[in-house]
């Protein structure tokens, strides 16, 4: 219903403006009628893909490396002469060029993974014939890790029982951020250790790791805390909206004396027994042990991790609306359109037709 | 044109778009109200397909003989439902081991995963059905939608008939409003 006055006002404007306002034809008015239509629903689109679209991390591993000859991109005017035309008062003049470049070719270093993501390295000279030092470094199975664009109606619905916030005694500045800042082209850090527990090592093998999930479509993600209650894990969880479709986040608290205390696993997964089953294989080793904390989340990814569908919640798309600011804002432009346009079509005649 | 004319031509307009935009509205709200309905459906027959998939799970773990496949299903239905209390893995796993003697102890923890992740997602696929029911009914008591799916006969279905299995215990402490303390 919000929908329809988002088209029915400006299209009230249209027919309005073609009544009273004398400069308007026929053919303007209903160019102007489908044209306000097309915007409204263009506005109303745009609306739509921004409230279902959230980035997920995919991840990969690097499979070839090469370098290609592409377009060169250093283009310059040249070749450029001036023609003019009529005389006098109405004599003109016009310059004309053509595009010159400063190469034949250029050279792009890439780096390709396994989920057919490209990355190009920055040329250290212009036109890239010499081979780049971070290029160079590239391993062949490295792990890679890039941003997705993907629809989630679990985030976007406000009605969904999904959506139900848990409140809790944590303030948003005590709860780690969200692990998505990919830093040197295709890395990204995802064990979160707030209290310096492990070595710096283990956050470069949980990174090599997670290219090794990229088969299962699997976003791991490790947190590790000390003395905290296991209200923390529920917290992090709301915080995060849940995380995204592809997470496994496993949160590990331990005690001063680096005894496990309790363990929770997060993941929208088909097959539950991966939650049950790294949860006691956690607990079961009683003392924290990085070594064997990264193994057994492997392994049970590996062996029951089956990421769940996000079809299964498209029911939640039917209930989306934009919300009462959105129309209002999106009412705002549609009438400021069809206002634009009704005092364009009457100050021109642009079919020539009054 | 004259005044008058673009009045009519204006007022065509407006009408022929208030008929677009309705009859778009009420296909749109039948269409949906379907996908909804068939969804509903759809998800009632998968949460008993879970149901009955993991009792076998349970039994092909435990290596239970084929004659006493009945007795398991009956048993894991009655943990499902909290009939044997808080002590329902327990009451399995002794069962288990009367029917099959041979039966490694160690081989608890994996009998014991496989009914917590049966349970867990049971409680996954009901919570699914909780969801798509109450979607359903926000879509079509939301006004002015509730005129036109009321006007189209929606809801087709009983929804009644949609409810999550729950367990004696719960059934027990909402008929009573009072729940028993958790023995530890």
């Amino acid at each position: 219903m919000e929908i329809f006055l988002v088209f029915i006002i400006p299209i009230s404007i249209a027919v309005f403006s073609f009544i009273f306002m004398k400069g308007i034809s026929f053919k303007e008015f209903m160019v102007h009628i489908i044209a306000q239509s097309f915007l409204c629903g263009i506005f109303l689109l745009i609306l739509y893909i921004n409230s279902i679209n959230f980035m997920e991390i995919w991840n990969g591993k690097i499979v070839k490396k090469y370098s290609e000859r592409v377009s060169c991109e250093h283009s310059y005017r040249c070749h450029c002469y001036t023609s003019c035309s009529g005389s006098g008062s109405k004599r003109s003049c016009t310059e004309h060029c053509s595009t010159c470049y400063d190469h034949s070719y250029d050279v792009d270093w890439v780096a390709e993974d396994n989920t057919f993501e490209k990355v190009r390295i920055h040329r250290v000279d212009r036109q890239g014939l010499r081979e780049p030092e971070r290029f160079s470094k590239i391993e062949i199975g490295e792990a890679t890790s890039h941003s997705h664009t993907y629809r989630n109606y679990l985030k976007a619905s406000k009605t969904s029982i999904y959506n139900e916030k848990y409140k809790n005694s944590f303030k948003p500045e005590d709860m780690p951020k969200y692990p998505n800042n990919i830093f040197d082209y295709y890395k990204l850090d995802r064990l979160i250790d707030s209290d310096y527990t492990v070595d710096v090592k283990y956050h470069w093998q949980f990174m090599q790791m997670n290219g090794d999930f990229g088969k299962y479509e699997c976003n791991a993600i490790l947190i590790l805390t000390k003395n905290k209650p296991q209200e923390y894990a529920e917290a992090v969880s709301t915080f995060w909206g849940g995380g995204n479709k592809n997470d496994a986040i496993l949160i590990i608290n331990m005690n001063d004396l680096d005894e496990i205390t309790w363990v929770q696993v997060y993941s929208l997964t088909e097959n539950s027994l991966f939650q049950v089953s790294l949860r006691d294989d956690i607990l079961l080793l009683k003392k924290f042990d990085i070594d064997k904390i990264l193994d057994k989340f492997s392994s049970n990814i590996k062996n029951h991790y089956k990421r769940m569908e996000m079809k299964n919640f498209e029911y939640l798309k039917y209930n989306l609306s934009p919300s009462m600011l959105e129309i209002i804002i999106l009412m705002i432009l549609g009438i400021a359109t069809s206002i634009g346009l009704a005092i364009f079509f009457n100050i021109n005649n642009t079919f020539g037709d009054e | 044109m004259n005044i008058f004319a673009k009045i009519g031509v204006g007022l065509v307009v407006l009408i022929l778009f208030t008929i677009i935009g309705c009859g778009s509205y009420v296909a749109s709200t039948n269409n949906t109200c379907i996908v909804y309905e068939q969804r509903l459906q759809a998800q009632y027959t998968k949460n008993q397909n879970v149901y009955d998939s993991f009792w076998k799970t349970v039994k092909e773990v435990a290596q239970v003989p084929e004659k006493y496949a009945k007795d398991t299903k009956s048993l894991y239905e009655g943990v499902l439902k909290g009939r044997y209390g808080e002590k329902g893995s327990q009451a399995m796993f002794q069962f288990l081991r009367e029917q099959n003697p041979t039966l490694d102890a160690s081989l608890y923890k994996t009998i014991q995963n496989a009914m917590e992740s049966g349970r867990r997602d049971f409680k996954n696929n009901q919570t699914i059905l909780i969801d798509i029911k109450q979607e359903y009914q926000i879509y079509i008591n939301s006004f002015p939608r509730v005129i036109v799916a009321r006007g189209l006969g929606f809801p087709k279905i009983d929804l009644s008939k949609f409810d999550i299995v729950t367990s004696d215990q719960t059934e027990k402490a909402f008929e009573t409003k009072k729940v028993d303390e958790i023995k530890i």
